[in-house]
């Protein structure tokens, strides 16, 4: 959409599709960026719609006159997924919160999507039940962003992601059609379009209803803290935990600057002077925690653990949790900025991917804190740095940059939960081939013609990869010798 | 065959536009229609000897095998370690492979209580139609980088490329495992179905014949101990009865079968239901005339599992899977075409028109 006419017709009949419309640039600041706070920009509209008639209508307008759509949910996302596109239209979701219905028969929840991922779990608690993914935004992101990101919580090792959670969708298509997704039960008809859907980015459609599956509150939890002199042997224990044949519901990790920004922030009676702390929390029965309990504590003191502690209170649970759920506003008060990165890898490599990340912090001269989901090898290195001083920003990212690739290199992935978006857009193309991303193309193309939704992100196009591809040397081979470039 | 000379020759079939049938040891072919190619007569291109586990690694409870691999012979392995593959698959005569069991996407008794074949991969290999060897996911249990292809595969019934190699999450075998059986009603089974859905020791349960058959999983002591609360009779030989629901053989085979996936507390064919396991939402049925996807409602489905001949292909014509929205058919369509340009692979397998 080019012309002025056409935008004047556009923005007429977007305020008839949708009630509330916001043009004022003042009023659109706060939708400017998302988690990802250094990649801003402001939409030129941006549509608050009430009803899914609503949403429709949008986007059959849209559609019609070629104007991008990024969906938004809280905003929270931390790759820029929701960042606006200057020529299009922010969808915001944050009209749709309520709870539709709960089945406690069918242990379901059916909600609209801008209801927040922890609003879901406070409404059926009084009923015995949880909603199992739970990311440590779940107090503002919204399920529908937890859909479109495949969100992770500490308690995934045992529960999984959201695509393991979540049985039904309903969507709004591109050209503003309805559709749904999956079923009650636990499979449906043709191709898994269900699990397609999640982790993609809003990229493939508009998510307008959710089904999640409820949990029973386990009858006993247990959570323990252990604290180590060393990462290496923290990351070890991790590994003997989990090939000792315990399922914990929860396995994180944090080093010696996050233990310290979160001590300082709640104080939650962790070991300053360790190098590093495992918590570990344990559900069940009674009868099985008890048993798993004596094999952890068997594990761990092995394992050479200087500290463990045994939370058995639900006010000593909450309060070890305490610390690492408010490990990154914790660390956030550490320096002025800081950058979150959300590589995986394999769980006996988080050793040497932990030495190499502290290596490289020296390099760049650049703190680092390591708070994480050590269970499932997903590691959350938050940089430290301040982007008033020039230059620091970029070294950041170049830092980050060569985190994911470490990552690569180790046979993992540049994000395990928290996304493409545009961030990390040209590590996409360290990771696939261009056949690989042509297919991604292709199923883009497949939901979203002519590409109206969220362009621009999650999946780089093959000439963007040419560009950056000069200076990389592709999967299979063994070497980065970029790495040694700074 | 090995994988380059499949590449080539999936190449040349697309560019002539030769129909294809893949297949593993075929055991299957009581799952979907006969490959219908409507102009030349199809190549089958076989999986089978592209066999053998790639890497496995009981510590990071991982395994990557190659899709011709035979479950039997990978189950065997995870064994030897303690481990399985928590979905249960089911061994149909004792030939599936891997391949097969990923492109079907029929997950056993466990599912309900540990997850579906989909839950369990991690990532995959595969061949495009075009004859490209390509690569989604990977081994490390979170990745959300790119579309999430491999699941997509997971019950593709092989219409959308040749699944090569296939990696798994694997999860420590329980120490004990056994099954009880009580006599019970329907309604109160599917109460008791309830009752259970959470319970961290059941790994199954189904009823039929007037009796609940509940399989506890876990530590010895709490098996025992659970099972004594729960009380009924302790059946012998614990596995066979799951392995002949999942394997279907406990079904007679006059008439046709229907597999209907539903929410475990509906009321849809409760009664009529020959069996019903997966803590009440999937109901088997034994019925040769009604028109069962009429009957379904939008949030269930039902798959025609088997025709009243009893093994092979259902016959030209007829479908198998619950009929799709308008939309959503369109969306298959569009799908199959960027994975398969020329439609050559399983045409018709899946639906008449895909
Ligand atoms: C302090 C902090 C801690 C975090 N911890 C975790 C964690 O532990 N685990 C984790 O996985 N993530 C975590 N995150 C990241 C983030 O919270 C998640 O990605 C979350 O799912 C985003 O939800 P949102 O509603 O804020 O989505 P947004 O940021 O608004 O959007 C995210 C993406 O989803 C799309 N989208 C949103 N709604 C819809 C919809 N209805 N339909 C289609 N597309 C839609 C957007 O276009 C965008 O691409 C954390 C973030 C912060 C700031």
């Amino acid at each position: 959409m080019i012309n002025v006419d056409s935008q004047k017709a556009f923005l007429k009949q977007l305020k008839v599709a949708c009630g509330h419309v916001i043009v004022d640039q003042s009023r659109m600041k706060v939708y400017e960026t998302d988690g990802l706070t250094a990649k801003k920009a402001l939409p030129a509209y941006v549509a608050l719609p009430e009803t899914i008639e609503e949403i429709q209508a949008c986007m059959r307008l849209c559609h019609a006159f070629d104007v991008p759509v990024v969906a938004r949910g809280a905003g929270t996302g931390l790759s820029g997924g929701a960042m606006p596109h200057e020529q299009g239209l922010l969808l915001s979701l944050a009209k749709f919160n309520r709870i539709l219905e709960v089945d406690v028969d069918n242990r379901l929840a059916r909600v609209e999507p801008g209801v927040t991922n922890l609003s879901i779990s406070d409404r059926v608690r009084p009923l015995g039940l949880y909603y199992a993914p739970d990311p440590s935004s779940q107090i503002a992101c919204t399920i529908g962003g937890n859909v479109a990101e495949n969100s992770g919580g500490v308690h995934c090792l045992k529960y999984g992601l959201t695509v393991h959670n979540v049985r039904h969708l309903t969507l709004v298509s591109p050209q503003g059609e309805l559709y749904e997704l999956g079923s009650h039960g636990y499979d449906s008809a043709g191709f898994d379009l269900l699990a397609l859907l999640h982790g993609s980015e809003g990229m493939l459609g508009i998510v307008v209803e959710v089904t999640v599956a409820l949990l029973s509150v386990p009858e006993e939890v247990s959570v323990v803290l252990a604290g180590f002199d060393s990462t290496q042997e923290a990351s070890e224990a991790v590994g003997a935990i989990i090939s000792g044949g315990l399922l914990p519901a929860g396995l994180e990790m944090m080093d010696r600057l996050a233990i310290q920004a979160a001590e300082d922030f709640v104080n939650a009676g962790y070991p300053r002077d360790a190098a590093a702390l495992l918590l570990c929390e344990l559900d069940g029965s009674a009868e099985e925690v008890n048993q798993q309990l004596h094999q952890l504590r068997q594990i761990l003191t092995d394992g050479g653990a200087t500290n463990i502690k045994v939370a058995a209170t639900q006010e000593e649970r909450h309060k070890l949790w305490l610390g690492r759920k408010a490990a990154f506003p914790a660390v956030g008060r550490l320096a002025p900025d800081y950058y979150c990165m959300d590589g995986t890898v394999p769980r006996k490599a988080l050793t040497a991917v932990l030495e190499r990340i502290s290596e490289l912090s020296r390099q760049f001269d650049l703190r680092v804190a390591n708070v994480f989901h050590a269970g499932d090898g997903n590691l959350h290195p938050l940089i430290l740095f301040d982007a008033n001083q020039p230059g620091e920003l970029d070294k950041a990212e170049a830092f980050g940059a060569q985190i994911l690739e470490l990552c690569i290199e180790k046979g993992g992935t540049i994000t395990g939960e928290h996304g493409v978006g545009i961030e990390k857009i040209d590590q996409m193309c360290v990771q696939f081939t261009s056949q690989e991303l042509s297919l991604f193309h292709g199923i883009k193309a497949a939901f979203d013609a002519t590409g109206i939704l969220n362009p621009g992100k999650a999946v780089p196009t093959l000439s963007r990869c040419a560009e950056f591809g000069a200076m990389h040397v592709h999967r299979g081979n063994e070497k980065f010798p970029e790495l040694e470039r700074f | 065959m090995e994988i380059k000379d499949a590449a080539q020759f999936l190449e040349s079939c697309t560019s002539h536009s030769q129909p294809v049938i893949l297949q593993g040891s075929d055991t299957k072919a009581f799952l979907g229609r006969k490959v219908d190619p409507n102009n030349s007569p199809a190549e089958i291109l076989s999986i089978n000897e592209h066999s053998g586990i790639i890497h496995y690694e009981p510590t990071e409870l991982v395994i990557q095998v190659r899709s011709g691999s035979k479950l039997a012979d990978v189950t065997a392995v995870l064994e030897e370690n303690g481990q399985m593959f928590a979905f249960e698959p089911a061994n149909f005569n004792g030939q599936s492979t891997i391949g097969g069991m990923v492109a079907a996407g029929l997950s056993g008794s466990r599912r309900p209580y540990a997850g579906s074949v989909r839950d369990f991969v991690l990532g995959a290999e595969m061949l495009s139609a075009t004859g490209e060897l390509i690569n989604f996911g990977g081994q490390v249990m979170k990745n959300v980088a790119g579309y999430d292809v491999s699941r997509l595969l997971v019950g593709s019934l092989g219409c959308l490329g040749l699944i090569t190699n296939v990696s798994f999450k694997v999860l420590p075998k329980p120490e004990q495992e056994m099954t009880l059986r009580l006599e019970m009603s329907r309604a109160d089974a599917l109460l008791k179905m309830r009752e259970l859905v959470n319970s961290p020791l059941v790994s199954a349960t189904a009823h039929f014949d007037g009796q609940l058959m509940i399989r506890l999983s876990g530590k010895v002591k709490s098996v025992n101990d659970f099972s004594k609360r729960l009380g009924g009779e302790l059946i012998a030989t614990e596995s066979s009865c799951w392995d002949a629901i999942d394997g279907q053989s406990i079904f007679p085979s006059e008439q046709k079968l229907w597999k209907v996936s539903t929410a475990p507390m509906s009321p849809l064919f409760l009664d009529e239901a020959y069996l019903i396991d997966w803590g009440g939402a999937q109901r088997w049925l034994l019925e040769s005339e009604r028109d069962i996807w009429a009957e379904v409602d939008k949030y269930s489905s039902a798959t025609l599992m088997r025709d009243s001949a009893g093994g092979e292909y259902v016959h030209d014509g007829e479908e198998v899977f619950q009929p799709l929205s308008t939309l959503q058919k369109n969306l298959h369509i569009s799908l199959k075409t960027k994975f398969d340009p020329a439609g050559i692979l399983n045409a018709g397998r899946m639906y008449s028109w895909l």
